[in-house]
């Protein structure tokens, strides 16, 4: 009798331990391979911080790990998701530097030596990678809806058609500060809210990764969103300087160069860049002579590129030098192009992005992120949000706790969706105030010729504008892939485009790994 | 009587398990969404002259002094270096790749020589 029921006990926490979210394994066992660690759960007991003078005495390098399975083009693959701290180690003295939160999913069965690894993070700085985690190419995504934004709150987390889990495994990694991403003692958070300390201790993370997990001969990836293009650009630079290789870098929606875009800086700069990003959002409310469809936006967004490059960009500099005001038929055409009337461009040529979203439907406030998703604007003058970020930013940060904790791994602690650490940022790099990457990007491809470099854009995006992504790209002069899809900064989420992506992505993927 | 008690230890066991599964809620700590820069550094740079985008041979300047840069640092005075000094700076990349970029296998390398060896590289 006591037998038995000391079974009853067991099966009951058993069950427990499957709702705690152990479950999900099962299905066949991998062909070869390393065999997929034991499932465990793990409640971690500490507290994590975000702010600025906060560290922990000692980190432990502990993870949950669950078993899973997802559907790819009608095949099943079996993979591990790890979550917890690793702690990176400072490259000249081997000394704890941060305990880097971060999730991995790892196909069961794969050889790790040779299996590609990717890195995927956003940037901020100060933003946690919780937007690429849930919302590009893991194995689940928020089904969002963008950019009718109708869907009911929160959005549903699916299964992810479009993983990237079948090139590659994915490693979803938070900056210090972020997430549940901590210095260690001596360093505090704020030791590393700098554009140089930060891609240094995330050198450090993807080697202590990679010495952890028998990775250190995988073909590794880098993909970083927006402040992520410049951490990949520096990042890519210091590995290969530190003797790891950098098979390919994926820049979504990246800012490079924060010396070449208007809306970072101010109207010093010339805004002829957002010009063909105004035209497809112009021509996405039809309010553009002409306006282009979706598929002639291509060939639509050629003749833009070519008047802003031959006409309109030398008349900005010549506005900007000596007040000069573009000639009648240039500020008719760039009304045109844009959809915003020409009165507008009369009194302000240098067009500030900002000023578009307010005014181009007056009464309705567009995106900044997304310029098609758009809300009635009854905002004070000043105070307007960003409706394509703040509509889907509710839905990410309830589902990534309800998330971790189907992944086996709970805390105390609040996870950091985006911290304060910009506001006593460190922008200076190279002697500038303002990063400008693109010589850590060309010079990661001299030291390693090999490396291949991407870029995945959105026509729509008006924070990280295509075209002064295009332009910053072209001055390395090697040959650099890069791609326009509908949708804003977050392309992934619009459903045919994260498709499209997934496409040229999985191409991208091989030619680098052909190389 | 002892079936209750272990009931009743399976059902503390099941709500502590509940409340592990409370993580608080996630925070935004902050209205900026990236990319942006605070107003103070926004000044700084305003104030910086303003320079064209460097390309072409100012750009293979820019990764040239970038990558003397860490080679000086971690070499002699003399400015050479060998495979132990590019070791302990952790310059990984150039002590695999030594022999290399020291074919003459003197031990020691310059800035040069790696710069030579670089170029040397092409793309397959």
């Amino acid at each position: 009798m006591e037998i038995l029921l000391r079974v009853r006990l067991l099966a009951a926490v058993a069950i427990l331990v499957a709702a705690c979210g152990g479950g999900g394994g099962g299905g066949s066992s991998p062909p070869t391979g390393t065999p997929p660690p034991p499932t465990s759960n793990f409640t971690d007991p500490v507290v994590y911080s975000s702010v600025n003078t906060a560290f922990l005495p000692s980190a432990a390098e502990i993870t949950a790990v669950t078993h899973h399975q997802l559907t790819l083009n009608g095949t099943t693959l079996n993979y591990t998701a790890t979550v917890g701290h690793l702690s990176a180690l400072n490259l000249g003295n081997q000394a704890p530097e941060a305990s880097f939160f971060y999730v991995a999913y790892t196909l069961d069965g794969s050889a790790p030596a040779t299996r590609p690894v990717t890195f995927f993070y956003n940037g901020g700085p100060g933003s946690a990678s919780v937007w690429l985690h849930l919302g590009s190419f893991g194995p689940k995504r928020l089904d969002t809806g963008e950019p009718n934004m109708t869907a009911a709150t929160p959005y549903p987390l699916v299964d992810n058609a479009e993983s990237m889990l079948d090139l590659t495994d994915l490693v979803f990694v938070d900056a210090v500060g972020t997430g549940l991403s901590q210095a260690i003692a001596p360093y505090t958070n704020s030791s590393f809210f700098g554009t140089d300390a930060d891609a240094a201790v995330f050198r450090d993370f993807v080697m202590r990764y990679a010495a952890v997990n028998n990775r250190t001969t995988s073909p590794k990836f880098l993909y970083g969103e927006s402040y992520g293009g410049p951490r990949s650009a520096i990042l890519a630079d210091l590995l290969e300087s530190a003797g790891v290789h950098v098979a390919g870098v994926v820049l979504q929606s990246p800012a490079l160069d924060y010396n070449s875009n208007c809306g970072i800086l101010n109207l010093i700069l010339s805004c002829t860049s957002y010009i063909p990003s105004f035209g497809a959002i112009g021509s996405w409310f039809n309010l553009s002579t002409p306006s282009a469809s979706v598929a002639q936006l291509p060939a639509f967004e050629d003749s833009v590129r070519t008047f802003v490059t031959a006409q309109y960009e030398p008349a900005i500099q010549a506005f900007l030098h000596s007040g000069v005001r573009p000639a009648d038929g240039q500020l008719t055409q760039v009304a045109n192009i844009s959809g915003l009337p020409k009165a507008f461009w009369v009194t302000s040529p240098n067009m500030d992005p900002e000023f578009y979203r307010i005014n181009l439907k007056p009464g309705t406030l567009l995106g900044r992120y997304d310029g098609r998703v758009n809300i009635p604007n009854t905002f004070a003058a000043g105070q307007e949000p960003d409706p394509s970020s703040s509509i889907i930013s509710p839905s990410f940060g309830q589902r990534i706790v309800e998330y971790l904790a189907s992944l086996g791994y709970t805390t105390p602690s609040s996870y950091t969706m985006l911290s304060g650490a910009i506001n006593s940022w460190n922008f200076s790099h190279d002697g500038r105030q303002v990063p400008d990457t693109v010589p850590d990007l060309a010079s990661a491809m001299v030291q390693n010729p090999r490396l291949k470099v991407m870029s995945v854009n959105g026509w729509h995006d008006t924070v990280t504008p295509f075209f002064t992504t295009e332009m910053d790209l072209a001055r390395i002069g090697k040959p650099i892939a890069v791609h326009e899809y509908v949708g804003g900064h977050m392309t992934y989420l619009e459903n045919s485009s994260r498709r499209a992506m997934k496409a040229d992505i999985a191409a991208f993927y091989g030619s680098a790994l052909a190389n | 009587m002892r079936i209750d008690r272990l009931i009743l230890a399976a059902a503390i066991l099941a709500s502590l398990a509940a409340a592990a599964q409370q993580m608080p809620p996630a925070k935004f700590e902050t209205e900026h969404r990236d990319p942006w820069v605070p107003p103070a550094t926004r000044a700084k740079a305003a104030a910086e002259p303003r320079v064209a985008p460097t390309t072409a041979a100012a750009l293979d300047a820019q990764v040239e002094a970038k990558l003397r840069k860490r080679f000086e640092a971690a070499a002699s005075p003399d400015g050479t270096l060998t495979r132990e000094q590019a070791s302990s700076a952790g310059l990984g990349g150039i002590a695999e790749r030594f022999d290399a970029i020291d074919p003459s296998g003197r031990g020691v390398i310059r800035f040069e020589d790696y710069l030579s060896y670089l170029r040397s590289q092409r793309p397959r």
